[in-house]
């Protein structure tokens, strides 16, 4: 429903304008920021572990070294991560299962973090389909592709949608839940502008618990508040980590299904 | 307790304090003052005795009533702009005397300086309190030339703007959904047209606007910040009229007339906006199969039925409509009606009986193809209510009644009959009654003081039937209460005291002094600055709990120069406890656990206001300056510590110039400058997904650019082509220098180098130049 505030918003925009400006921003303590997936394909699963910056400085992001990373599940298989590029860390062995809660401890300069995560059921794509769009001022003409699933009949289901167009992620949040659509056939679209005949998508479903979609849902009010939303009062994103850690650690159930644009 | 178990007692002594103060023979003249060409209501016209230097004002219905002891007297009666009257009256027994002015052919500078109470400002306990003249808000310029009281308030001293070319205010240091907006008694819910850039009064309609800032009256009551009384023209009782406008973007249309000649009139006014036709002009079909406008219309008729007896009736309906591509679309109104009867009483009592209907909603409306969504959401009240006035002598008047108000809420409902997948829902609806007793007393014992002190003791019941909830500190349910219908859910009591004091220091200058405390009932839930249609009004219940806001203020105020200048300083301090925020992420749309999304917290304000006037002369105009701040903490936000409020502005200035050349030119000049508005930016940076995230530190830690804007106008009247019509072209430039003011910083990637990041400013309304033609015949 946010889309009407900004299609509003496109009526008075024949009357505003947009300019780059100094702001002068105060420096910040670096922060860790921790980024750790495990997921229902096979391994191996990623732990990236990184430093934030200053906001006008070069958008390097040093990795963190020589951190202690290990992902464990509660059926007592766990496993220490090895360090492969700096700030890179993964597993070699542990196989990860739907159902299951994982958690990830890192310890840092003696500083430890902690956070848990439950990899829901898959739920498979049934269908997908495509609808043509006439292009305008703001888009391109292009695709609409209607991706199709069916959510399971207990409520508490919430998804993430990644569209890949030609195998690039076209960087959109697609994200919901069931509390309207409990045990129905579902459908999330994608607004693909400048999609051509021949142009492949790629669409990932992600059954996520409900720390991993508020960290998604927060995180994407302030990416897209950074692309001159509605001020509001925008915050770090709700994190599932302790201690005070940037990212999150998400436990995902993937599926995904192949569209030809033609 | 104590207090309340002697409050009928104190209310029995108030009662029967008049019958002892009228021992001796004392008879009461009284009537309604009203415009001879009309019969339009001279609200606060004064009616004055020279040889007992005692006198009264005309109420709301230009009522006016004064008790004095058997005698023959000269009453001289006197209203801004119009020519004073002055009679003889031999008081052997109570007399019923309406008076008729008529307006002033010479120019407001001669008149004003014998008007009598050209210094009621500072005669009055009346502090932090503006009064706006129609004539100020139809001189003043404003964007695309529309003419709009919640934009002219902004200009005064303690309001702020709460958003550029907006109607939302915030007045001092409260929230926009803590103002109290009344029209015609009914609770208007949401003050505006399309985002904010309209308000809901169209100026045609109204006849007189008061602002509370503070020393709030007993009579007002439901929020904490301030109160705006509107309240709309009779309608001529003389003769038919119309007048109307064309403007850019929007016209309008007004009637009115006699029902039957001098015993009632009407007055029906309509506006339609335009704005979307713009949109038709484009090339693209996605920008121009969209509709954006809105629509609104009030009416108001009254009818006298005997010398002492009057109905009133009076309605606004108003919509929004927005439609993308004829596929989804939203619309939302507010609709208020009010019934009242005027009944005046011989011995200096008047009574206003009213029943006030409100209702604010919203449809949200999918279709596609077979496929049917709606979403709905309300909030309706109906009250009763009843105040009496009575003008016991020239130095005591009281006022008391109450208030019973019902309200109804529908947080939201979906219709979807299966349609897109999506489940019919129904939020519980929730049911409160509001009630509230007051009573004040206005009391001039002496020249150099006077009071007006009063209590008013309000109330709030939840009743079933619904679902009560309690949550644990996570915010997940941990039980289910369910209330029948009519069962009570929660409950609050709450003593508000109220007091003004004024000492006057010899004839130009006085020292006024207030204290008021507040309490709030219902909640405005608001995730943006500029006010949306979907902003949802929460009931108090277990979890939420009302708000109170307590303020005291002092102030000096000096007229200079026959009272053609007046000056007030006023310095006030405000206490804000149960204020409500959002947690972050917050799901508030058709949430039925919405109350699990809030946090709780305090908040507090200081300033200090100057205020300059010059209220006559072909130049006229005023001066504000606005020094304050505003914080809050809450426990659960920013780590507890205390943050600036977003209406935290420390310097706010308005000027405003009206300059009369001629009979036929007059022009105008509005400058406004303010500090930025307190705002979260982001301190680092980090990645995650390979995109750059914006790290933040602390809430509303920056300050958004500071404001300043001028804007120009000019009228110019039409030669008369007949006796009855007249006509003017308005002239306005919004923004004349043309400056870039920020309406968001937002911080992003460079789009052609993602290693840097920029801070990129977006400004709304550039020089924007507008006219618009009126008539009147």
């Amino acid at each position: 429903m946010k889309s009407i505030y900004l299609i509003i918003l496109f009526s008075w925009i024949l009357f505003s304008c947009e300019d780059i400006i100094k702001v002068d921003l105060k420096s910040s303590e670096p922060a860790i920021v921790i980024e750790g997936i495990i997921h229902s394909d096979a391994g191996p699963y990623q732990v990236r572990i990184s430093r934030s910056t200053d906001f006008y400085d070069p958008g390097f992001y040093p990795g963190v070294e020589n951190a202690f990373v290990q992902i464990s599940d509660d059926h007592g298989n766990s496993e220490v991560l090895t360090e492969e590029n700096p700030g890179l860390y993964f597993t070699e062995t542990l196989v990860a299962f739907e159902e299951r809660k994982y958690s990830l401890s890192v310890n840092i300069e003696g500083k430890d973090f902690y956070a848990e995560s439950i990899m829901p059921k898959v739920v498979l794509i049934d269908s997908m389909g495509i609808e043509i769009f006439q292009g305008g001022n703001f888009f391109d003409e292009g695709y609409i592709v209607h991706c199709f699933f069916s959510d399971p009949p207990e409520t508490g289901n919430n998804y993430r949608l990644i569209a890949f167009h030609n195998g690039v992620s076209d960087g959109v949040f697609y994200l919901t839940d069931d509390k309207f659509t409990n045990g129905n056939t579902m459908e999330m679209m994608i607004f693909s502008p400048g999609t051509v005949p021949g142009d492949t998508v790629i669409v990932e479903l992600h059954s996520i618990g409900k720390s991993v979609f508020d960290y998604y849902v927060t995180l994407s009010e302030i990416v897209t508040q950074q692309g001159g939303g509605n001020p509001a009062n925008p915050a770090n994103p709700n994190t599932n980590l302790s201690n005070g850690s940037l990212g999150y650690f998400g436990a995902l159930a993937i599926s995904r299904s192949t569209i030809v644009i033609q | 307790m104590k207090l309340q178990q002697h409050i009928p007692y104190w209310i029995m002594v108030y009662l029967f304090l008049p019958f002892a103060l009228n021992g001796q023979e004392n008879y009461t003249v009284s009537g309604v003052i009203s415009d001879i060409t009309n019969g339009e209501f001279l609200i606060g016209a004064t009616v004055y005795i020279p040889v007992l230097e005692a006198g009264a004002a005309a109420n709301e219905y230009g009522y006016y009533s004064i008790t004095l002891p058997a005698g023959s007297y000269t009453i001289r009666v006197s209203y801004l702009g119009y020519k004073i009257k002055e009679f003889e009256i031999e008081l052997r027994e109570n007399l019923r005397r309406n008076i008729e002015l008529e307006l002033s052919s010479e120019t407001l500078e001669e008149v004003v300086v014998v008007g009598d109470r050209a210094d009621e400002n500072i005669r009055s306990p009346e502090m932090s309190v503006s009064k706006l003249e129609i004539k100020e808000i139809r001189a003043i310029p404003v964007l695309f030339g529309e003419q709009d009281i919640l934009k002219t308030i902004q200009l005064l001293p303690g309001v702020q703007s709460a958003g550029e070319g907006g109607s939302g205010y915030y007045v001092r240091g409260g929230d926009s959904g803590q103002n109290l907006i009344l029209l015609d008694e009914a609770t208007v819910y949401n003050p505006s047209h399309l985002l904010g850039f309209f308000s809901v009064f169209n100026s045609d309609a109204i006849s007189d606007v008061k602002l509370y800032k503070g020393g709030i009256p007993a009579e007002y009551g439901g929020r904490i910040a301030s109160a705006l009384d509107v309240k709309m023209k009779n309608g001529s009782n003389q003769q038919y009229g119309v007048s109307g406008g064309l403007g850019l973007i929007s016209s309008r249309l007004m009637l009115e007339g006699p029902i039957k000649k001098d015993v009632g009139s009407f007055m029906l006014t309509g506006r339609r906006t335009y704005a979307d036709i713009f949109l038709a002009l484009s090339r693209d079909t996605l920008i121009r199969n969209n509709s954006l406008y809105f629509y609104d219309f009030n009416l108001k008729a009254n009818y006298k039925l005997g010398e002492n007896d009057r109905l009133f009736l009076s309605g606004y309906f108003g919509r929004d409509v927005f439609l993308f591509q004829d596929k989804f679309g939203i619309d939302w109104g507010n609709i208020t009606g009010t019934l009242r009867w005027n009944h005046m009483f011989k011995s200096g009592l008047f009574l206003n009986s009213s029943i006030i209907y409100s209702k604010y909603n919203y449809v949200f409306k999918v279709k596609d193809g077979d496929n049917d969504l709606d979403i709905v959401s309300s909030i309706q009240d109906i009250n009763l209510k009843e105040s009496f006035q009575y003008y016991i002598n020239p130095q005591n008047t009281l006022k008391f009644g109450f208030r019973l108000n019902y309200h109804c809420f529908v947080p939201g409902s979906i219709d979807a009959d299966g349609s897109f997948g999506i489940n019919d829902i129904e939020l519980s609806k929730k049911y409160a009654i509001e009630s509230a007793l007051y009573l004040s007393h206005i009391y001039e014992p002496t020249s150099w003081l006077s009071l007006n002190y009063g209590l008013r003791l309000s109330s709030y019941f939840m009743i079933g039937p619904g679902n009560v909830y309690s949550y644990d500190g996570e915010g997940s349910v941990v039980d289910t209460s369910y209330y029948k219908k009519g069962e009570l859910i929660s409950k609050y009591f709450q003593a508000e005291p109220r007091l003004s004091v004024n000492f006057r220091v010899g004839t130009v200058s006085s020292i006024k002094l207030s204290y008021n405390r507040l309490s709030q009932y219902l909640h405005l839930l608001s995730n943006s600055s500029s006010g949306s249609p979907m902003d949802l009004w929460i009931p108090s219940s277990n979890i939420v709990k009302p708000q109170l806001g307590d303020q005291i203020a002092m102030g000096y105020f000096r007229n200079f120069k026959d009272n053609k200048w007046e000056t007030s300083l006023e310095i006030y301090y405000k206490y804000m406890t149960n204020q409500i925020d959002y947690k972050n992420g917050a799901d508030i749309i058709l949430n039925e656990l919405v109350e699990s999304q809030l946090e709780f917290g305090r908040g507090w304000s200081y300033g200090m206001e100057l205020f300059v006037k010059r209220k006559t002369g072909s130049l006229h105009g005023w001066l504000s300056y606005t020094l304050s701040r505003a914080e809050k903490q809450f426990d659960n936000i920013n780590e507890g510590a205390v943050y600036p409020a977003r209406q935290d502005r420390i310097h706010d200035i308005s000027l405003v110039a009206i300059y009369d050349l001629s009979k036929r030119w007059s022009f105008s000049g509005t400058w406004v400058f303010y500090t930025g508005n307190a705002v979260t930016f982001p301190s680092g940076k980090y990645q995650i997904e390979g995109r750059t995230v914006n790290m933040y530190t602390e809430r509303n830690g920056y300050r958004m650019p500071p404001y300043h804007r001028l804007d120009l106008s000019a009228t110019l009247k039409n030669k008369k082509v007949n006796r009855r019509f007249e006509s003017s072209w308005d002239f306005s430039i919004y923004n004349v220098y043309a400056r870039k003011n920020a309406y968001s910083i937002s911080f992003v990637e460079d789009e052609n180098d993602p290693t840097k990041t920029n801070a990129v400013r977006l400004s709304l309304f550039s020089i924007i130049p507008s006219v618009s033609y009126n008539f009147k015949f």
